[in-house]
């Protein structure tokens, strides 16, 4: 198990957006969250790599566990836990640099300059991002000049580049066009090959598509979570079930 | 997200459904009749409306597929589809039968019977029975009177024995009768397979409700 979640509450100020939620999360998996607006996925995902450590008022209760060992804990690097822990967000956020840099920013930062290690992980990142072929010619464009469906596979290079173990994909495709979804979610399912990844999504077509594992969550708490096939076909909870069928949400 | 145009499709579906058994049901018991009133305009008629039934199962097909296409139906709502498209097969093919029974009465024609209709009609009843209350089921979401029905199959597999065994021994003692006499097995032939497609429509609606295929009985024909 990639990452083992005891009884996790989140907390807003006064307000609870995650109810003590446990579950297991299966390393080189895809594992969909799902739920209506406002359900707590997005903080529950956020959770997971201490995006919400930057929000003020944030408090956690309970246990992330990460191959073993507490992400929460006093003595983690918490830059190193979103290094092996990386996200991409809903809407493409590439910087306003060129496209190479975009795919060399967390090398950068990282410290290493050397050209040589510079161009093999960007060439790489790019590749298996699924746009190398795309902007090969063209690497030292503006990223911001690239379509918004390349925009996003860029920001998933440049997650890649500093080769995390996990990536937390927040609505990955919600401001991309039907082709461009496509593009994502095939990189999404070649991308399990070599890392546990996690999504946010609200179109639940795209979850049963994507996924082998899906959690159901509603007004904080986690419903259900089984193998996708079940969730889709024959769901236990009748909330879940409701909820996929469109009869409420 | 309540999706009230698509849920109002999927019921439309469902009650087509039960208006194209109740067309099959007519069918099948008009059918019957005609055979023991010997009555072939009425068999005319039967045979002529089989269209009517088949158009119903392509059309109700046509719109689960556009449903699927469209709506992405998903959980019971996909069930109940892929469910409605088994279950429409049947009652065409339980349809067939009717017409089968029809052609058979045709084909006998001003020919008397070789043997009172005794059995033959309970099938028949039966048959009608098992259909009727499975359409109920499927309705009811009854998966306990759908497994029921199921077992009755064993009834008219019992009948179809023995009303096979009394033709062959009419054909043996004279075998005048063999044309005759293998009518009615045609008949009887044809209700058995009524019953054996009932009980698929009620493993179907175990599946609609629970997500899981079950054979639950197999017919000994």
């Amino acid at each position: 198990m990639a990452f083992k979640i005891k009884e996790v509450n989140a907390f807003y100020g006064g307000k609870q957006a995650v109810k003590n939620v446990s579950l297991a999360i299966q390393a080189r998996s895809v594992t969909a969250i799902i739920g209506p607006s406002g359900c707590g996925k997005s903080t529950f995902i956020r959770c997971l790599n201490r995006m919400n450590d930057l929000v003020p008022m944030f408090r956690l209760e309970g246990e992330i566990l990460y191959n073993g060992t507490n992400i929460y804990s006093r003595d983690l690097d918490i830059t190193e836990v979103r290094r092996r822990i990386g996200m991409v967000f809903q809407k493409p956020n590439p910087f306003p640099k060129s496209i190479y840099e975009n795919a060399a920013y967390g090398l950068r930062i990282q410290g290493i300059s050397k050209k040589g290690t510079l161009d093999k992980v960007v060439e790489e990142s790019l590749k298996k991002a699924a746009l190398w072929e795309e902007v090969r010619d063209r690497l030292n464009t503006s990223a911001l000049a690239l379509s918004g469906g390349q925009q996003q596979r860029l920001c998933i290079a440049r997650a890649i580049a500093t080769q995390p173990e996990v990536i937390l994909f927040d609505e990955p495709c919600s401001a991309l066009d039907p082709i461009a979804t496509a593009k994502v979610e095939d990189l999404i399912t070649a991308l399990k090959k070599e890392y546990t990844v996690i999504i946010v999504t609200h179109n639940m077509q795209q979850a049963a598509r994507v996924s082998d594992v899906t959690g159901f969550f509603m007004m904080g708490e986690l419903i259900e979570f089984d193998i996708t096939k079940k969730i889709f076909t024959a769901p236990s909870n009748k909330l879940t079930e409701d909820y996929i069928t469109g009869r409420f949400g | 997200m309540t999706r009230e145009a698509y849920h109002k499709a999927l019921k439309d579906v469902q009650d087509e459904v039960l208006r194209m058994a109740d067309k099959v049901g007519k069918a099948l018991k008009d059918s019957m009749e005609a055979l023991k009133q010997r009555d072939l305009e009425t068999s005319k008629r039967i045979i002529r409306e089989d269209i009517v039934i088949n158009k119903m199962r392509f059309d109700i097909e046509d719109k689960c597929l556009l449903l699927i296409a469209t709506q992405q139906p998903m959980a019971v709502d996909l069930r109940i589809l892929a469910a409605v498209i088994n279950i429409i097969t049947d009652l065409e093919r339980i349809g067939d039968h009717a017409e089968g029974i029809a052609k058979i009465n045709i084909a006998i024609g001003e020919d008397s019977l070789v043997k009172p209709l005794v059995d033959i009609p309970k099938m028949g009843e039966k048959g009608l029975s098992m259909l009727e209350r499975c359409m109920k089921a499927f309705v009811d979401r009854d998966i306990e009177s759908a497994r029921q029905i199921c077992n009755e199959d064993d009834e008219v597999d019992a009948l179809y024995d023995q009303i096979y065994g009394e033709l062959l021994l009419i054909m043996i003692e004279n075998p005048r009768t063999i044309q005759g006499a293998t009518y009615l097995i045609w008949t009887a032939h044809n209700l058995e397979r009524t019953a054996d497609r009932v009980t698929n429509i009620a493993e179907r609606i175990v599946f609609m409700v629970t997500g899981k295929m079950e054979e639950m009985n197999v017919s000994k024909y």
